[in-house]
């Protein structure tokens, strides 16, 4: 029983974890910018097999927050939504990794 | 640690899947099999510099042309310029150490010829560098594949005797060529019939903004 106490003092980081990113698509979509430099949006719906909604709807929230830079252009006369993670993306990211390796250290 | 490793396998997936369409294969293959024929240039250094030229626009347009419609177009994190002309160095430097090492023992360091007979066994260790660090990147097999293809071409036709000493170098581009073409364009053909062409509006992607 005493191995399965959790350590209450170490789970204060629990709850300043970032809900943005904890949302499991937003994970993958953040995980997946943060391992590129940029992709389109074709790209990340084969990647993520979510949804053209879905990923519209997530993006605009990771915009929001400003973790991902969403750029229009076009290539010759077709239309290219570029994505990006920003600086700030980024850093929130790792600072979720992190945070979350504590939580589940202490279980 | 299972965390570093999760990201390891979707930076391995995101290469692997921007890379499933063969055609740096392909491009590689023909710049290869350009060279090999002297498709260019009979001079050395314009035989090899021009084909190195338009392997990345010819790749670019190739990907612009066919892949990105497909499966969209990713911008992978480009490896930094210092550090791959550092490995190439590294690389070279080696080769030319132990060479220099195995013509002074079993033949004549100052030989030119000895040199230029062995150019194929140096190209082969760069290659199969290359190819193992995309392996390594991809963690697709087919990379180890052709890295022990290009060294062992390299031993083997720096070891063969040719009567006009740059054959070998000359066959080693000819034979990475007939292994990297067909590949580059089986994949390319089972690329083209997995991934059709999807409509416009998945191509727009509108993000409702």
């Amino acid at each position: 029983m005493a191995k399965q106490e959790i350590d209450k003092d170490n789970l204060q980081p629990l709850a300043e974890i970032n809900r943005v990113i904890h949302e499991p698509a937003r994970l993958l979509l953040v995980a997946t910018l943060s391992v590129v430099e940029s992709a389109d949006f074709l790209f990340l719906m084969n990647q993520t097999k979510l949804t053209r909604g879905n990923l519209s709807s997530h993006l605009s929230k990771l915009q929001a927050a400003g973790y991902v830079e969403i750029k229009k252009e076009f290539v010759g006369k077709i239309p290219r939504t570029l994505l990006r993670l920003t600086e700030e993306g980024r850093k929130a990211f790792v600072e979720y990794r992190q945070k979350m390796q504590r939580v589940l250290d202490s279980f | 640690m299972a965390q570093e490793t999760d990201l390891r396998n979707i930076e391995q997936k995101t290469f692997r899947d921007s890379q499933q369409d063969g055609l740096m294969e392909l491009v590689m293959g023909i710049c290869m099999l350009a060279i090999s024929t002297r498709l260019f240039s009979r001079l050395l250094i314009f035989m090899l510099a021009l084909p190195v030229f338009l392997f990345g626009p010819l790749l670019a347009l190739m990907r612009r042309r066919f892949t990105h419609p497909r499966i969209g177009y990713v911008k992978l994190i480009p490896d930094k310029p210092k550090s791959v002309i550092t490995g190439i160095l590294f690389v070279t430097l080696v080769v030319i150490a132990v060479m220099a090492v195995v013509f002074f023992f079993f033949g004549d360091v100052r030989d030119i010829n000895l040199w230029m007979r062995w150019c194929p066994f140096w190209g082969g260790t760069v290659l199969a560098g290359m190819f193992s660090s995309l392996a390594s990147k991809s963690g697709a097999i087919r990379y180890y594949i052709f890295a022990g293809w290009s060294l062992l071409s390299g031993i083997v036709l720096s070891v063969l005797d040719f009567e006009v000493v740059e054959t070998g170098t000359l066959l080693y581009f000819a034979v990475m060529g007939g292994l990297l073409v067909p590949f580059g364009l089986l994949q390319f053909v089972m690329f083209l019939r997995k991934h059709p062409k999807p409509g416009q509006e998945v191509l727009d992607g509108q993000t409702g903004n």
